[in-house]
C-alpha cells in the first residue's frame, strides 16, 4: 500500500490543494500574505540597492571620483537600506506571531472537529481511516508551517526575479548585441545542468520519500520495526510493566525489538538508503546552484571582454543574472514543496469538511418541573458502524418516571450500548426511542442531552480547575459546586485543600495541581453529574476499581442523590440491584429478563440466576459457615 | 530561536542561493520539530495516563528523599564530548560527515566572495575569452563539487543521526529495565526518566540532534571567523581588530536577546504545555462521550482561545525583543559598512589595493560579524541542549541492579517454599508503610491478602518479589535470607500476574515465554495455554505461536477479550512454572461468570505451590487456606475465613458489606438455598 503522498497527481489537483489550504489561511487571517509581500519587497530592494551601490562605487573608483562624492552616495544608500531593514524586521517579527497563531488555530481545528462531530462517527471506519491518513500525511513536515514557508519563499522569489530583470536588462541587451555563440552555448549548458540536476535530485529524493511516506506492509513492519519510541514514550508500555519484565526475565526480548532491531540489516538498509537519497538529492540541488553562480560570472565576464562592460557593471549584472537564475531555480523548488505541503493538508481539510450524518431535529424539549418524562425503546436494533454483529437486537423497554432500573449482563451484552442510544450518541438502525411518545431524533440534540446526567465507566476528568470540572464551564456557582461535591462524598478531601474549589486537578495544566486517586476521581465525576441536575441519572459501572467499603459508600450516597429521579445503573456486581425497582438482564444484545430480584432469581433457568450463582456461591458458602459458627 | 526567516539576513553582498539553501535547511530542520513536540506531549497523555480516560491514578509524591539519585549537572563541553563518543561508538559515519560539512561550509563563503574578484581581475587584465573560460569553467565545476559536497554531507547525516536518536531512546528505555524497579516508581527518578525521554523525543530540538547540528555550526563559524580574519589581516590588522570590536557589540546584542528568551522559557513551556493539553483533550476520543453529554465544547473552546492568546502575547514579547535586537544589529552594520566603504575607497583611491580587492575585502567585512552572531546562537542552543541532556546522561549513568552476585543458589531450595517476612521495615518517600512487619507464609499455603485501597497489599507483593528492598529486616525463603541469592535467580522464583496487564505487541510465543522466539519451547507453550483453557480458542481462531498480538505489527493481530487476556496471563505464569504464584487483583473488570471461571483456573494451578492472592472481591478468599487482613502496613487479622468472621473485626465488616445481598436471599428463598448448596458442593 502506498501512501497518498507518493503517487503522481495531475497538476490540476495540486493547484486545487494549494488553493484550498490558502483559502483556509485567508479565512483565519485575510491580510497575512499581503503584508508579507511588503517584507519581501523591502528585502529585495535591499539586495538591489546594495548591488547598485557596489557597482556605483567601483565605477566611481575607476573614474577616480572625489572621495567625499563617493561617500555621500554610500551614506545615503546605507541609510536607506537601514530604514528598509527596520521596517522589514518590525513587520516580519509581528508577522511571525500572526502565522504562529494561524497555525495554532488551524492545528486545533481537527481536534475541534473531533469534539463536535456526531459521536457515532468518531469510531466509524470512515473517520478512523481519514484520521489515520491525516496522521500519516503529517508524519513528517511541519503541518501548516511549511505551507507558510514555501508560499513566502515563492513570493520572495517572484519579487526578487522582478528586481533581477529590472536591474539586469542591460545584460540581455549586451547578449543580443554580441550574439556570441559561446554565450548561447554556456546558457544551454547551464540549462542542461539545471535540468539534469533537477531530475537526478528527484531520483535520489525518491529513496528518501519512500523512507518517509511509504506505509509498510505487515511483512515489512515485522522486519523493519523497532519499538524504541513506543516503549520509551509509554505508548505500548506502562512503566509499571517493568515488574513483569524483571520477574519474567524479559530484558532480552525487549532488547531484540528495540536496539537490536535497529542494528538488523533490513532496518539499517532502509535508513541508509534514505540517507543516501537525501545526500544525493542535496548534492544535485546545490551543485546546480554552484553551476548557476559560476555560470553567471562567466557569461558577464565574456560580455565584458567582448563588449567592454565596466568593472562596476560586471558586479551588478553578474549579481542580477545570478539572482535571476537562482530564483528561477528557487521558484520551481518552492512550488514543488508547496504542492507537497498542501497535499499533506488535503486529508485534514477533507476531515474538516465532513458533514454530520445524524438527523438534526428542531423540536425543543419541554422543560417540566415535575420531571414527567417517559422513555420508551420500541423494537430497537443497533449495530456499531463497521461491526458485523448487532449490539442490540429487537430491544424494547419502557422507563417510568422515578423508576430505578438496574441493568446486568455479561461483558459485551449491550448494556453500555443501550445507554449510548438513550443519550443519542448513536441512532438505532431499526426501531425508535421515544420521549413522551415522540421520537428522540425530532428533538434538538443539544436540549435533549440536557436530560441526562451520566457517569460512564471510563469517565474523564480534566487537569483543570476542580470547580470547572464540576460545573463544566469557565464560570461556576460556588455554593452549588461545593454542595454537589459534598453530596458526592468529596467534602472531606475538599476541606483539606488550601485553594479549595479553584485547585487544579493533576499537573498537566498547572504545575501546582493536585493528584487525586481513582476513587476521588469517581466522586468528582459523580458531583459533576449531580451539578447538571438532569431528570435522568445513568451510572455505567462506576465502581469497578474500588474496594468494597468505597463501593458501598458510593452506592449509598447514590441512592440518596438519585432521589425521585429516574435512574439506571449498570453493574457487574449484582448486589447493586438491591436499590432498584426493576432489573433488566441483557444477553447477546437482547433483553432476556425483566423483573425484580426475587422474580428473576426464582427462574433457575434464566441468565440472571446463572450470574447470581456465579457470584453468590462464594458468599453463600461463607454465609453457611457463619450460620454454623453462630449456632 | 533559530526561526528567523533567512530573508531577514539577505545581506549586503548578495548570495541569495546560500540563503535559499540555508532557508531550506532551517526549514527542513524545523520541519520535524513541531510534529514531534506535538507527538511527545500528546503521547504522554495517552501513554502515562493509563486506562481510565484522562485520569492519572497515581499518587505523585515529590517529597525529598536522600536515597535517590539527583539529576547531575555537566558542562556543555563535557556533554558534547559525551554525545560525540556515543556517535563514535554507534554511527561514526555521522562524525565523518560532520567533519566534511564543517570544512566545506567554512570554505564556501570565501569562494562566494572570491569569484567576483577573480572575474574582475581577469577583465581588468584584459584576458582573452578562452583564458577566462579556461579559468572560470574549472572554477565553476569546483564550486559545484564544493556546494554539492557540502549539501550531501549535511543532508546525508540527517537520517543517520536520527536513527541513532531512536537508538538512544531504546537505550534509555532498556536502562529503565535494568535499574532498580523502585526507581521506576519513585517520583524523582521517574521524573528524570521523563525529562530524559523528552530530551530525545522533541525531534530536531532534541538534545542529540542539536549536539550534532549546533556543534557543526559552531565549529564552522569559528573556522570561518579565523579564515576571514586571516584574509582581512593581509590588508590591515587594525581593521580586524575594529571588526572584532564591532563583533563584541554584536555579541552583547545577541546576549540581550538570548537572555530574554531564557527568562521567558519557563513561561513559554508552561503555556505550550497548556496549549497541547487542551488540544489533546478536545480531540481525545475517550473523553468524547463526556464532552458531548456535558456540553463541554464551549468550556474547552474558551480555554483554548485563552491559551492561544496567551501564547500570542508571549510570542509577541519575544518578537518585539528580537526586532529591537535586529535593529541594533543593523545599526552596527551601518557603522561597519560606512567605515568599511570609507576605508576601502580610501585605500583604492590611494592606489594601495586594486578594484577587485575592494570587492573581496568588502565581502569579507560584511560577512565577518554574521559569524559572531551565529557563534552566539550556536552556543546558546548548545547550552540549552546540554541542560536537556543532563537528565539523559544522569539516567544512563545510574547504577544497574546487580543480578549476578550471591552466595546461595535457588537450586538448593526444596519445594514447596516457605516465605518469611522478619522484622521488615519499609518506607516509601517518607511514608512508613511497614514497620517491623512479620509474616510467615507456609510451604504450599494459599494465602489471600485483603484490605482497603492503600493498605499496602501491592507493596507487600513488590517486597516479596524483590522489586522493592526492605529498609531493614529480612525476607527469607526456607530460612535463607533473600539477599544471599543473586537477584536474577530470586526473580525466577515467582510467577506473577500484576494489575497492569502487559501484553506486548509481539508474537504469541514471545508473549508466553517473555523471551526471544528462538528460545520458545512450543510444546510447553501449548500445554500452558491448554491448562489456562485457551488452547481450543486459539486453535479455533487459527492463532499460532508466531501470530502477532495487538495491531502494531499486523492488521489481523490477536485481540483478546478481558477474560481471555486474564487466562493468557495465567498461561504465561504457567509457562514459567515458578514455585511461587502471585496474583494481584486479576478480576476487577470481568463479568460474574468470567470471574468465576478465572477463579477456578487459578485454584487448579496453585496446587502444590505457595501462592499469594490479592483481591478486592472477598469471594476469592473462598479457596484460600488463610486470609490476612492488611491495615496500615500490619497484619490486622489473620486466620481462616471462619475464624475472622467469628472475631468480628474489620474483615467481617468488609465481608458483610459485600455479601449482604447475597446472604439475605438465603433466608427467604429456600429453594435457592439448596441449589446454592449444590453448586457450592459442585465447586469443591
Amino acid at each position: 500500500m502506498e501512501s497518498n503522498l507518493m503517487g503522481k497527481l495531475p497538476l490540476k489537483e495540486h493547484i486545487k490543494n494549494v488553493r484550498k489550504i490558502l483559502k483556509v489561511i485567508q479565512e483565519i487571517d485575510s491580510t497575512y500574505f499581503l503584508t508579507t509581500c511588503v517584507v519581501h519587497i523591502a528585502n529585495a530592494m535591499i539586495i538591489y540597492i546594495n548591488l547598485l551601490l557596489s557597482s556605483y562605487v567601483l565605477n566611481a573608483l575607476s573614474a577616480k571620483k572625489e572621495f567625499m562624492t563617493i561617500m555621500s552616495v554610500v551614506l545615503a544608500s546605507v541609510m536607506l537600506t537601514f530604514m528598509l531593514h527596520m521596517v522589514a524586521s518590525f513587520i516580519w517579527n509581528r508577522l511571525e506571531v500572526r502565522s504562529q497563531k494561524i497555525c495554532d488555530l488551524y492545528h486545533c481545528m481537527l481536534e475541534e472537529k473531533m469534539m463536535n462531530m456526531d459521536f457515532s462517527r468518531i469510531d466509524s471506519p470512515e473517520v478512523k481511516e481519514l484520521r489515520k491518513r491525516t496522521e500519516q500525511d503529517n508524519n513528517w513536515g511541519a503541518g501548516l508551517h511549511s505551507v507558510f514557508w514555501y508560499s513566502n519563499g515563492f513570493l520572495y522569489s517572484c519579487i526578487n526575479i522582478t528586481g533581477a530583470i529590472v536591474f539586469g536588462i542591460p545584460v540581455l541587451q549586451y547578449m543580443l548585441q554580441t550574439r556570441s555563440y559561446v554565450i548561447v552555448m554556456i546558457l544551454l549548458v547551464l540549462l542542461v545542468v539545471a535540468f539534469v540536476g533537477h531530475k537526478a535530485g528527484a531520483y535520489f529524493k525518491k529513496a528518501e520519500e519512500y523512507f518517509m511516506y511509504h506505509i509498510p506492509t505487515d511483512e515489512e513492519k515485522k522486519e523493519q520495526s523497532d519499538f524504541c519510541w513506543p516503549f520509551a514514550a509509554g505508548f505500548e508500555f506502562h512503566y509499571q510493566n517493568g515488574k513483569d519484565i524483571r520477574i519474567y526475565r524479559s530484558y532480552n526480548l525487549l532488547k531484540s525489538w528495540t536496539i537490536d532491531a535497529i542494528k538488523r540489516k533490513p532496518y539499517r538498509k532502509k535508513t541508509i538508503d534514505a540517507a543516501i537519497g537525501a545526500s544525493g538529492g542535496g548534492f544535485c540541488y546545490q551543485a546546480v546552484g554552484g553551476a548557476l553562480e559560476g555560470g553567471s560570472y562567466l557569461v558577464v565576464g565574456i560580455l565584458a571582454i567582448a563588449g567592454g562592460i565596466s568593472v562596476g557593471n560586471v558586479v551588478r549584472l553578474a549579481g542580477c543574472l545570478k539572482n535571476l537564475l537562482l530564483e528561477l531555480h528557487g521558484i520551481t523548488s518552492n512550488l514543488e514543496k508547496l504542492a507537497i505541503a498542501a497535499r499533506r493538508q488535503a486529508s485534514t481539510l477533507e476531515m474538516l469538511a465532513l458533514e454530520d450524518e445524524m438527523y438534526k431535529g428542531k423540536l425543543p424539549v419541554e422543560k417540566r418541573s415535575d420531571n414527567e418524562y417517559e422513555i420508551e425503546f420500541r423494537d430497537v436494533s443497533f449495530c456499531y458502524p463497521g461491526a458485523e454483529e448487532y449490539a442490540l437486537r429487537h430491544f424494547s423497554l419502557k422507563l417510568k418516571i422515578g423508576e430505578k432500573l438496574a441493568i446486568v449482563g455479561m461483558n459485551g451484552s449491550g448494556k453500555t450500548t443501550m445507554i449510548k442510544l438513550l443519550c443519542r450518541l448513536y441512532d438505532p438502525q431499526e426501531g425508535e426511542i421515544l420521549l413522551n411518545g415522540v421520537n428522540i431524533k425530532k428533538f434538538k440534540q443539544e436540549e435533549y442531552s440536557r436530560l441526562f446526567s451520566v457517569v460512564f465507566q471510563d469517565f474523564s476528568l480534566f487537569s483543570l480547575m476542580l470547580a470547572q470540572n464540576v460545573a463544566v464551564n469557565v464560570d461556576f456557582d460556588e455554593g452549588k459546586v461545593e454542595k454537589c461535591l459534598e453530596d458526592a462524598g468529596f467534602g472531606e478531601r475538599l476541606a483539606g485543600w488550601e485553594q479549595g474549589l479553584v485547585t487544579y486537578l493533576y499537573k498537566d495544566y498547572e504545575d501546582s495541581g493536585v493528584e487525586i486517586s481513582g476513587g476521588e476521581g469517581q466522586k468528582i465525576a459523580l458531583a459533576r453529574a449531580i451539578y447538571k441536575e438532569a431528570p435522568f441519572i445513568l451510572l455505567d459501572e462506576p465502581t469497578a476499581a474500588l474496594d468494597p467499603l468505597a463501593e458501598y459508600e458510593i452506592y449509598t450516597s447514590f441512592d440518596k442523590i438519585a432521589g425521585n429521579k429516574t435512574a439506571i445503573y449498570i453493574s457487574h456486581r449484582l448486589s447493586s440491584c438491591k436499590f432498584c425497582d426493576k432489573i433488566a438482564v441483557f444477553h447477546k444484545g437482547q433483553l432476556v429478563q425483566l423483573g425484580n430480584h426475587d422474580e428473576l432469581v426464582a427462574d433457575t433457568n434464566g441468565k440472571y440466576y446463572e450470574m447470581w450463582e456465579a457470584q453468590a456461591q462464594y458468599y453463600r458458602k461463607k454465609g453457611m459457615d457463619k450460620a454454623f459458627a453462630l449456632t | 530561536m533559530k526561526r528567523e526567516y533567512l530573508l531577514q539576513k539577505s545581506c549586503y553582498h548578495c548570495r541569495p542561493f546560500v540563503h535559499e539553501k540555508n532557508r531550506s535547511c532551517t526549514i527542513f530542520l524545523f520541519l520535524k520539530r513541531i510534529r514531534y513536540d506535538d507527538f511527545a506531549v500528546q503521547n504522554r497523555y495517552e501513554g502515562e495516563r493509563g486506562r481510565n480516560g484522562c485520569v492519572n491514578m497515581e499518587i505523585e509524591n515529590n517529597k525529598e528523599n536522600g536515597k535517590e539519585p539527583e539529576c547531575r549537572h555537566f558542562s556543555v563541553i563535557s556533554n558534547t564530548w559525551y554525545f560525540t563518543k556515543l556517535f563514535w561508538m554507534y554511527e561514526p559515519i555521522v562524525l565523518f560527515l560532520c567533519g566534511i560539512e564543517i570544512v566545506l561550509a567554512a570554505i564556501m563563503p570565501l569562494i562566494g566572495i572570491y569569484l567576483p574578484k577573480l572575474t574582475i581581475d581577469m577583465i581588468t587584465e584584459g584576458v582573452t575569452i578562452q583564458r577566462l573560460m579556461g579559468v572560470l569553467i574549472p572554477f565553476t565545476i569546483g564550486m559545484m563539487l564544493l556546494y554539492g559536497g557540502y549539501s550531501a554531507a549535511e543532508y546525508g547525516k540527517y537520517h543517520l543521526y536520527n536513527m541513532q536518536r531512536t537508538n538512544f531512546m531504546g537505550m534509555l528505555f532498556l536502562k529503565s529495565q535494568r535499574v532498580k524497579y523502585a526507581y521506576e516508581e519513585s517520583g524523582k527518578v521517574k521524573n528524570l526518566y521523563w525529562q530524559a525521554q523528552n530530551a530525545l523525543s522533541s525531534g530536531d530540538w532534541s538534545a542529540s540532534s542539536r549536539f550534532v547540528s549546533d556543534t557543526v555550526g559552531l565549529l564552522r563559524n569559528i573556522l570561518c571567523f579565523f579564515l576571514y580574519s586571516t584574509v582581512l589581516s593581509t590588508l590591515n590588522a587594525w581593521m580586524v581588530i575594529a571588526l572584532i570590536g564591532i563583533s563584541l557589540l554584536n555579541y552583547l546584542v545577541s546576549m540581550y536577546e538570548i537572555r530574554f528568551a531564557e527568562k521567558l522559557r519557563q513561561e513559554k513551556a508552561t503555556v505550550q504545555k497548556r496549549y497541547y493539553y487542551v488540544k489533546s483533550v478536545m480531540g481525545n476520543t475517550k473523553a468524547a462521550k463526556d464532552i458531548r453529554l456535558f456540553h463541554m465544547g464551549t468550556w474547552l473552546k474558551s480555554l483554548l482561545n485563552k491559551v492561544i492568546d496567551e501564547q500570542s502575547v508571549l510570542h509577541r514579547k519575544l518578537g518585539d525583543r528580537r526586532t529591537v535586537c535586529e535593529q541594533l544589529t543593523y545599526l552596527l552594520a551601518v557603522i561597519r559598512d560606512v567605515a568599511a566603504y570609507a576605508f576601502l575607497v580610501y585605500q583604492v583611491s590611494e592606489g594601495r589595493i586594486g578594484v577587485s580587492d575592494f570587492v573581496l575585502y568588502f565581502g569579507a567585512v560584511t560577512g565577518f560579524s554574521n559569524f559572531v552572531t551565529n557563534i552566539m546562537g550556536n552556543i546558546a542552543s548548545l547550552r540549552d541542549a546540554s541542560n536537556m541532556a543532563d537528565s539523559f546522561r544522569t539516567y544512563m549513568e545510574l547504577a544497574e541492579e546487580d543480578e549476578e552476585s550471591g552466595s546461595r543458589h535457588i537450586s538448593e531450595l526444596s519445594m514447596p517454599l516457605e516465605i518469611e517476612f522478619r522484622d521488615v521495615c519499609f518506607s516509601y518517600e517518607e511514608d512508613v508503610l511497614f514497620d517491623h512487619f512479620n509474616l510467615t507464609i507456609h510451604a504450599g499455603e494459599k494465602l489471600a491478602i485483603v484490605g482497603v485501597n492503600g493498605a499496602g497489599k501491592t507493596t507487600l507483593v513488590k517486597l516479596l518479589c524483590g522489586l522493592y528492598e526492605p529498609d531493614s529486616g529480612e525476607i527469607r525463603i526456607n530460612g535463607i535470607d533473600s539477599r544471599s541469592f543473586p537477584k536474577g535467580e530470586w526473580y525466577q522464583l515467582f510467577s506473577a500476574v500484576f494489575q497492569e496487564q502487559l501484553i506486548l505487541p509481539f508474537t504469541v510465543g514471545e508473549n508466553l515465554s517473555m523471551d526471544c522466539k528462538e528460545r520458545l519451547d512450543e510444546k510447553k507453550a501449548w500445554e500452558a495455554l491448554e491448562k489456562a483453557g485457551l488452547r481450543s480458542v486459539f486453535e479455533e481462531k487459527g492463532i499460532k505461536m508466531d501470530s502477532f498480538m495487538k495491531k502494531s505489527l499486523s492488521k489481523d493481530g490477536v485481540e483478546l477479550s478481558g477474560g481471555q487476556q486474564q487466562r493468557f496471563l495465567l498461561a504465561r505464569a504457567l509457562y514459567k512454572n515458578a514455585p511461587i504464584l502471585i496474583l494481584d487483583e486479576p478480576t476487577a473488570a470481568l463479568d460474574p461468570i468470567a470471574e468465576s471461571e478465572i477463579y477456578d483456573c487459578y485454584q487448579q494451578y496453585s496446587d502444590g505451590k505457595t501462592s499469594v492472592f490479592i483481591s478486592h472481591r472477598l469471594a476469592s478468599t473462598s479457596f484460600s487456606d488463610r486470609i490476612i487482613m492488611l491495615e496500615h502496613g500490619r497484619v490486622a487479622e489473620s486466620g481462616t475465613h471462619e475464624e475472622l468472621m467469628q472475631s468480628g473485626g474489620a474483615y467481617a465488616k468488609m465481608y458483610q458489606v459485600q455479601s449482604n445481598y447475597y446472604e439475605k436471599e438465603e433466608g427467604c428463598e429456600d429453594g435457592i438455598e439448596s441449589d446454592g448448596q449444590a453448586s457450592f458442593e459442585g465447586a469443591y
